[in-house]
Parts: C-alpha cells; structure tokens; sequence
C-alpha cells in the first residue's frame, strides 16, 4: 500500500514536472546543444568538425574584443555604483528625515517610464543641440559633444543610475529592516560609532542582500544594450559598443559560428563572475545569524 | 462543475472574440454572380490566349467584354471561346459599365471622347494624355490623371484630397457598397530625400459637394507598385497579394506570383462567377479557378526585400513554359526572417535586392556555386567577375544597367579614361567650365557618389575601411556645396547650375550609350551635347578593385547550398538566364528602357538592333563598356554600412560638424562593421 502511494506520488511528480521539464528542454537544452554545434562547426548549413578554430578566430576578432572591453568597463563602473549609491540613499532613508515617502516615490519613478520615453528624454538633453548644450553655451562654454566623445560612456552609466537605484534602494530598504534591533540597541549602549554599527552589524546582515542587488545590477547592466541600441543603432561609436551588438549584428549577418562561441563565452563569464559573488557572499555572511 | 462549466464559457466568449475580423462582402454585384470568396481559398490558373492586352474586362450577362487600347472582344469563360465585339474606339484609356452602358474614355492629340454604347461622344477640351481612371457616377463625372496627378470632376479640376501629414497617390475610383470613393495610397515621408513610403488604403467618398472623410484600410503591407483593381467588387492586388475591402473591413485572398501572374503588370482584376476571377496582366489572360493541381517538381523562391520589381515577370514566363512545375514565391520583409527560411531549407533560389547580402551568404558558405549550371562562355565577362566570391560564381542579375560618371571627352581624354582616383576626379571637376557644383540636394549628391560602390574607400577582402581618406572629405565637402533641400533645389533650377556633366549617370539603354541625351539640363528639358559644343564620355569611378562601370540591378539571382529542391532550381535559374528567357524579357525591358542582358549573345542582338544606325566602332565599344562592367554599385537597398555613413553626413550637411570630424564618425564607426566581419 506504501509502495503504491509512493509510486503514485512519484508518477503525480514527473506528470506535473513535465510541462517544465519539457519548456526548460526545448527552450533553454535544446538552443545550448545547437549553440556548442554551430561554435564546433565550419558553417550552420551541413558543415565540418573544426574544433576551437572558431574560438581561436573570435579572440582574434577586434569587434568581439572591443565589444567585452567595453562592457566590462560598463560593468565595472556600472555596478559597484548601483550597489554603493542604492545603499547609501537606503540608509540615509532609514533615518527619520523629512519628505522621506516622497523622495522614495521620486527615485521609483523611474522604473515606471517606458524606454523609448527614457532614449528620447536623453537626446534632447544630450543632442549636439540639446537642452544640456544650450545651457553650456549660454554661459559661453563650448559645447560637449556627449554621443561622439568619452562622455558618452558617462552619459550611458548616469542613464543606467538613474533607471537603477530607485529599484536597488527599495531592496536594501527591506534587507536593512532585516537587521536585528536589539544588536543595534547593544551596540549603541556600548558607544559603537555609526560607521562602526554599519561595518560590523548592518553589512554582514545586508550580505545576501548586497550579493542579491548586484546580481540584479549586473544583469541591468548587460541589458543596457536596448538603450544604447535605441539611441545610436546597430553601429555606435566605438566607445558605446557592447557585446549584445555584437550578437544582434552577427546575428544579422548569420554568422552563427562567432554568435555562438561570444554567446559560450559570455555565458562563461558571467558564471564565473557570479559564482565569484557566491563565494564572497558565503564568506563574509559566515559569522551572521538570522532569526 | 458548474464553476468550471462557467469559466469554459467564459474562455468559448473570449476566444470568439478575438477571432480576426471577417468581412462579407457586400458590395452587391450588379449581375447574377457569385461573388463571395472565402479568405484564403486555394486557386491555380488557367492561361487563356488574347491576342491582344486587356486593360479592363467588363462582365455581360455570362460573357466578359476584354477592352484593350485599340479592340475588344468578347469571351465566355466556361467555354473559354472568344468572339468578336464592337469597337470602342482609339487609345482607349480606361472602360467602365453602368446600367448595361459601356463607358470607355478614349483619348487623342485634341481632347477626349467618351464612347457610350458605340456612339463616340466628346466630352472635354482637355488633353488627357495619361487617363488613370474615370468614373460617371451618380455626383458627377470624376476624371484622374496621372503625371502630374490631376483630378476633375465634370471638367472642373478639384484638388486632391489631403489627410494629416500623408502624401496622397489616387489609385482610382472604386463602388464598394453602393458607395463611390476615390482610393488612394496615403504615404509617409521616409528617411531619405524624395522617399515616399505608401502606408495605407485610404477611401476618399465622392459627393455632391467634393470629396469625404476617408475610411482608412490599414493591416496590410501597401507595396510602392500602383495597387490593381477590379474597380467594384473591392478586389484588389498590392504587390503580389490579392485582397478584398467592402470598405471597412478587409480580406487576404492569397499571394498571385505562383500561380504565374506577372502581378507588375496588372490590368484589372475582375471577379466571375464560379469564385472565379479573371486577372489580365501584361499580354496574357489568367482564370483563377478555386481548387488545387497536382504538379510533378517544386521552386521555392525567396523574395527580399519583398517590394523589388519583376520577379512576378519571370515566375509568370517560366509557369508559362514549364506548367508542370509548381513555382512557390514568398517575399520577405525582414531579413531575419529570410535567414530563418534560408537555414531551415525552405528557399531553393533567392531574388535579393543586394549583391552585399549575397556576398555575405556566400562567404558564409549558405549559397550554392552557380559555376556548374552555367556555361560562363555565354555570359558577360564583368557580370561574372562581379559576382564571383573566391573564384566560384554565386549571384547573377536578370537584367543591369550601366552606372559610370559622364564627364567631357576632351577632358577625360587626358586621363585616358581613367582615373586612379579622386583627387584626379577633383582636378577633371575643377577643369570643366561653369559653376563647381553638385547640382542636387546634398544627400541625394552624396548618394550619387556611394551609388558607383564604396571600393574606393573598403578593403573588402581584408575587412578594413579609410572614410578619414583626403578623398572622401572631398567628397563630403563638394556634395555640400549642394542643395539644401528640394525647395531650393526647384527655386534654383531655372536659374543656376550649368551641370552639363554628372558625376553620376546611368546607361538603361543603348541609345543612353550615344550620350546624345547625356546633359540634364537644369531648365527642365534635355538637350543634345552638341547644344553645348562638347562630346560626353561614360567612365568609370576611381576604386581600387574594379577597372569597368559599375553594374546596377534591381535584384541578383543565387541558389541556396541547402534548398530541398535544388536540381529543379538549378534548372530554373539556367532557364532565367537562357538564350530564350533572356531574348523575350528584352522586348519588355526594351519597353521600361530597364537595361541590358548579361547574356552575350542577347546583349549583342540589342546592341546591333537598337543602334543600326551607328557605325560598327561605336557598336563595339558600346560592347566593350557592358563587357567591362565588373562591381556591383551599391544597389536599391541602404544597408547598415550606407545608413552609417548617410546619417553621419547628415550631421555635417545640417552643419553640426566639420567634413573632417564627420569622415572620423564614419570612420569610427564604419570600422566596427567591417571588423565584424573579419
């Protein structure tokens, strides 16, 4: 009789996993084995065994090395940003100051604006001709080229912050309520300074918090692509150049074998990157308990 | 139960409702006829021999009336037995039925007549020269022609209609439900000058007092062709798709290319009883018949993009002579969805509107080498340089032209004909008397100069580009000298510009090979060179790779390396280029002057035919020049590589930078693209 229940429920198990189980193989299985084929074949359409040639090809490739440069840089600024600005506008309203709810709703706002409303926002500030330009040369400086010099790569990262930290700031909001009250209490009747609270009770406690956000982050930032792709296209200065145009163009083009080795890659690298994350996680967070 | 019967219901409602839209037609038909064509319904065709073209089939009671230009005759389409009918008169223009009256507008140097059942009666004083469709209705008698686009009603013209921001390009005048309207193609400006882009049915109602409100048909893909129609019954054809409208709504009936209608060149579109319908296009006559037939092989061709032109002729002449063959057309907007088709084997033979794209899925190893199928002998030198990729022979156009600079002979004689490259372009320019000037609206000169193909500046082979060249900041800096737009372009024309020669010209015929009528001359006619005391020479532009003109086309043919069908492809691409195929499209390219054959043998029958009169020197060299052509110029399709350069010049034209930051941009940018590729 047990042995027919629990083979019911094992059978109930499989039948309702199924429909998953087949999604995730279609969808996600299936494209990784053709993806391995095309980077191991010659050409998509009936062609020969080449083993790491075209792997060797696309680290030669100055698009591809261009492209992860760029987006490496963008990460690299990008994220730690994200995660130190969203965390210190949450602490700051942790505190009681004034007008705190609307703040809050003012840095939320921006997840709510459609991304060709936030493109077109952003060419008429930055335009060769735009609002920012006529500022300048109002007060007789010369105007900044923002789309065609470094600063586009600045103007990219502050349309990143902006559209990011209201959504980061509300997590580390809720992971800061997370942090026991009585710790806090304690510290503080012993004479702990605030940065010292900070370090060594909220940070440990915001671990999984932090690692959660820059994940998020991380995954903004490689999704950035829509909005540069909208405001300059296929083809962007060199600067704003990033791996996702990279794939879309070659994509185009069918040129699966490069599509498919920078997609492995970059599959690659940011699973060493967030397991990375893990393991720091893991480290630091070792010592905290949670109620 | 009854919570999951109610949801269930809920589910049936909602699904009900999102069905797509079907319309029944009720635009009532005159005669006993069963008009109603259920969407989507499966035809083939029947070819019925006329000698002569129709230009509007009217139904009579179960015959149809064929009126052509100069005769008419009639036809009973069961029995498909043709008979005499009487004679309409002179240049009829447009025919139509009313009450049992035949109505047909026939034309001549002094005015118009409209024939009323035989009796030939005048009815205005104008000179209708291009009659594109009249109609004598209940609110009066409407009259639109074409070139300049005018419309009248009852002899007094009336302005065109106008809707927001749309350019509006009357079609005709259509009944649809008891209703008259005006159709018309409602265009949006494109990106690029004088690029007007049709983007939906609008249906103008005629009243007593004018023109209506529109009723707007939208949910379908407007071609840049003139749409066909039946006129009453709301049939009509947009590229190569059937529809019906009942003014509202609207029905897909099927794409017409398969079933060997050259869909370029239709007349009218008549519905017969049966669900049949009558199509006349070109010189010929098809019955599509509801039903399917057994055919013993099958071509797949893949179209793209899906507006380039005569690829309905040539399907439509292979079915003629091959009815055995079932021939499956699919025109493609997108290119990813063509790649998609490409990948999955669903396409044997490409029609693509750039030799780019064709070089890229060659190098892609996705074409098939044509090497094989081809004896190369037969064919143009240049032609097959151009559209070899290492070594093999991937891509051929049905039908070119020449693109070249036409510039003085007495000055290009001292580079002997040639030059290495543009900064000796620069000198011929300055030497020739009269204003250094573009003589066009800027982007369209700059578009001149990408047109002869952008060799001079890429390095195709080894991926690299130089746009910061001397060279193309020239170019950038002369084509700036240009217009600013078409209004100051058509302020100046009478006045200014002595642009006797171009830097851009294309060849459509031989007699374009003469350079009698080389000079545009800017007061609006053409004048001969010797109007101007100087001899014109066709030359080619300074590039690295090529030493001939530049090969224009509307599309190239290729085979793919996995079609399901590629021994019936094969033998469909060496027929398009074949002897026969190519000699019968040139009596229809020699009418649209559309161009030159690559096949030798058919370029040399042109070349001795046409200029008989010429002596055997200039018939030779006029050989030379077709025989040399080897790079394909940038063709109708912009690419993203053109549309970099194209939308950073415009940057520098509106004057936001300098000739030199802007070949930096393109430069910047453009390498990018060919890095990409390498």
């Amino acid at each position: 009789m047990k042995h027919t229940y629990r083979t019911s429920v094992k059978r109930n198990t499989f039948l309702f996993l199924t429909p998953s189980l087949l999604g995730v193989l279609v969808f996600y299985l299936g494209p990784l084995v053709v993806i391995f084929y095309y980077a191991l074949v010659s050409r998509p359409v009936g062609g020969s065994f080449v083993g790491l040639q075209n792997f060797k090809a696309i680290l030669q490739n100055r698009a591809f090395l261009l492209a992860a440069k760029n987006t490496a840089i963008l990460c690299a600024c990008a994220v730690p940003l994200a995660v130190l600005l969203s965390m210190g506008m949450a602490i700051l309203l942790d505190r009681e100051i004034p007008g705190k709810s609307p703040i809050r709703t003012a840095l939320l706002s921006p997840i709510m604006v459609p991304v060709a409303s936030v493109v077109l926002i952003f060419q008429v500030l930055f335009h060769q001709n735009g609002v920012i330009n006529a500022f300048l040369t109002g007060y007789g400086l010369n105007p900044i080229d923002f789309f065609h010099s470094p600063w586009s790569r600045i103007m990219i990262l502050l349309l990143y912050l902006w559209k990011n930290l209201g959504y980061n700031m509300i997590l580390f909001v809720a992971g800061l309520s997370s942090v026991p009250k009585d710790l806090l209490e304690m510290a503080e009747l012993e004479g702990a300074s605030g940065w010292r609270k900070f370090v060594s009770i909220k940070l440990p406690y915001l671990g999984p918090t932090v690692l959660f956000v820059t994940v998020l982050s991380f995954i903004s930032a490689m999704k950035i692509f829509r909005e540069v792709y909208l405001l300059t296209g296929a083809y962007p200065y060199e600067s704003l150049y990033l791996l996702q145009h990279f794939m879309n163009n070659t994509f185009q083009s069918m040129d699966y074998q490069k599509l498919s080795v920078a997609a492995i890659l970059m599959a690659l690298a940011v699973s060493i990157l967030i397991g990375c994350l893990f393991y720091a996680e893991k480290r630091i967070g070792k010592d905290v308990e949670y109620t | 139960m009854r919570r999951i019967t109610l949801i269930l219901l809920a589910c049936l409602v909602l699904l009900s409702g999102c069905r797509r839209e079907q319309i029944t037609p009720t635009a009532e038909p005159q005669r006993e006829l069963d008009v109603l064509h259920p969407e989507q319904l499966s035809y083939y065709a029947e070819r019925i021999n006329v000698d002569f073209s129709p230009i509007a089939i009217l139904p009579e009671g179960n015959e149809v009336l064929l009126v052509g230009s100069r005769e008419s005759r009639r036809m009973n389409p069961d029995t498909r037995k043709i008979s005499s009918a009487p004679f309409l008169g002179t240049n009829v223009a447009a025919a139509s039925e009313r009450e049992g009256n035949v109505y047909c507008l026939c034309s001549d140097e002094d005015g118009v007549f409209v024939n009323q059942n035989g009796e030939l009666i005048f009815r205005y004083g104008l000179e209708f020269a291009d009659v594109r469709s009249f109609y004598d209705g209940e609110t009066g008698i409407y009259t639109l022609l074409a070139a300049p686009t005018r419309l009248y009603r009852n002899e007094q013209e009336i302005d065109l209609p106008e809707y927001g921001n749309r350019l509006i390009d009357p079609v005709g005048f259509w009944k649809l439900n008891g209703t008259e309207y005006l159709a018309a193609s409602g265009c949006t400006e494109g990106t690029t000058f004088d690029d007007w882009r049709p983007e939906s049915l609008l249906l103008f109602p005629l009243q007593e007092d004018g023109l209506g409100e529109p009723v707007e048909i939208s949910g379908f893909s407007l071609e840049m062709r003139m749409l066909s129609s039946d006129g009453e019954f709301g049939y009509f054809l947009s590229g190569s798709e059937l529809y019906q409208t009942d003014g509202h709504g609207l029905a897909w009936l099927g794409n017409l290319t398969g079933l060997g209608i050259d869909t370029a060149r239709v007349h009218c579109i008549v519905p017969i009883s049966g669900a049949r319908i009558l199509v006349s296009h070109g010189n010929t006559l098809t019955m599509l018949c509801p039903g399917e037939e057994e055919k013993d092989a099958a071509v797949r061709i893949a179209v793209w993009p899906d507006w380039i032109p005569d690829y309905g002729y040539w399907t439509a002449a292979y079915l003629a002579e091959h009815p055995d063959v079932n021939v499956e057309v699919k025109a493609y907007e997108d290119l990813s969805d063509l790649n998609l088709a490409i990948l999955s084997g669903e396409a044997d033979v490409l029609f693509l509107g750039s030799a780019e794209q064709a070089k890229t899925y060659a190098v892609r190893d996705i074409l098939a080498p044509m090497d094989g199928i081809l004896d190369k002998e037969r064919y143009l030198y240049g032609v097959l340089k151009a559209g070899s990729v290492d070594g093999c022979l991937y891509m051929m156009p049905l039908n070119f032209r020449l693109y070249g600079m036409c510039l003085p002979d007495a000055v290009v004689e001292a580079y002997d004909y040639h030059f290495e490259n543009y900064t000796e372009l620069q000198n011929c320019l300055d030497e020739i008397k009269g204003p250094a000037h573009p003589g066009r609206v800027k982007e369209q000169a700059l578009g001149a100069f990408l047109s002869h193909g952008l060799d001079a500046w890429v390095d195709w082979e080894k991926s690299t580009a130089d746009f910061s060249s001397p060279d193309f900041i020239w170019i950038l800096e002369y084509c700036n000298q240009g217009y600013a737009d078409t209004e100051e372009y058509l302020a100046n024309t009478g006045s200014t510009g002595q642009h006797l020669f171009l830097y851009s010209k294309t060849a459509y015929s031989p007699y374009d090979l003469l350079l009698d009528y080389q000079y545009e001359d800017p007061r609006g006619s053409r004048q001969a060179s010797t109007a101007y005391g100087m001899k014109g020479a066709l030359i080619p532009s300074p590039g690295t790779s090529h030493e001939g003109l530049a090969i224009q086309t509307n599309f190239v043919v290729s085979l793919t390396a996995n079609g399901e069908n590629r021994l019936a492809a094969a033998e469909f691409v060496a027929w398009l280029l074949s002897d026969s195929a190519q000699g019968a499209y040139l009596n229809v390219a020699r009418l649209d002057n559309s161009g030159y054959s690559p096949n030798r043998k058919v370029t040399d029958r042109l070349l001795s035919n046409t200029l008989t009169v010429e002596s055997e020197d200039f018939v030779d060299s006029a050989r030379q020049l077709l025989n040399d052509a080897d790079h394909y110029g940038t063709l109708t399709v912009t690419d993203a590589f053109l549309a970099i350069i194209q939308e950073e010049a415009m940057g520098y034209f509106s004057g936001d930078c300098t000739a030199e930051q802007c070949a930096e941009r393109i430069q910047n940018r453009v390498s990018i693209y060919m890095a990409e590729q390498g």
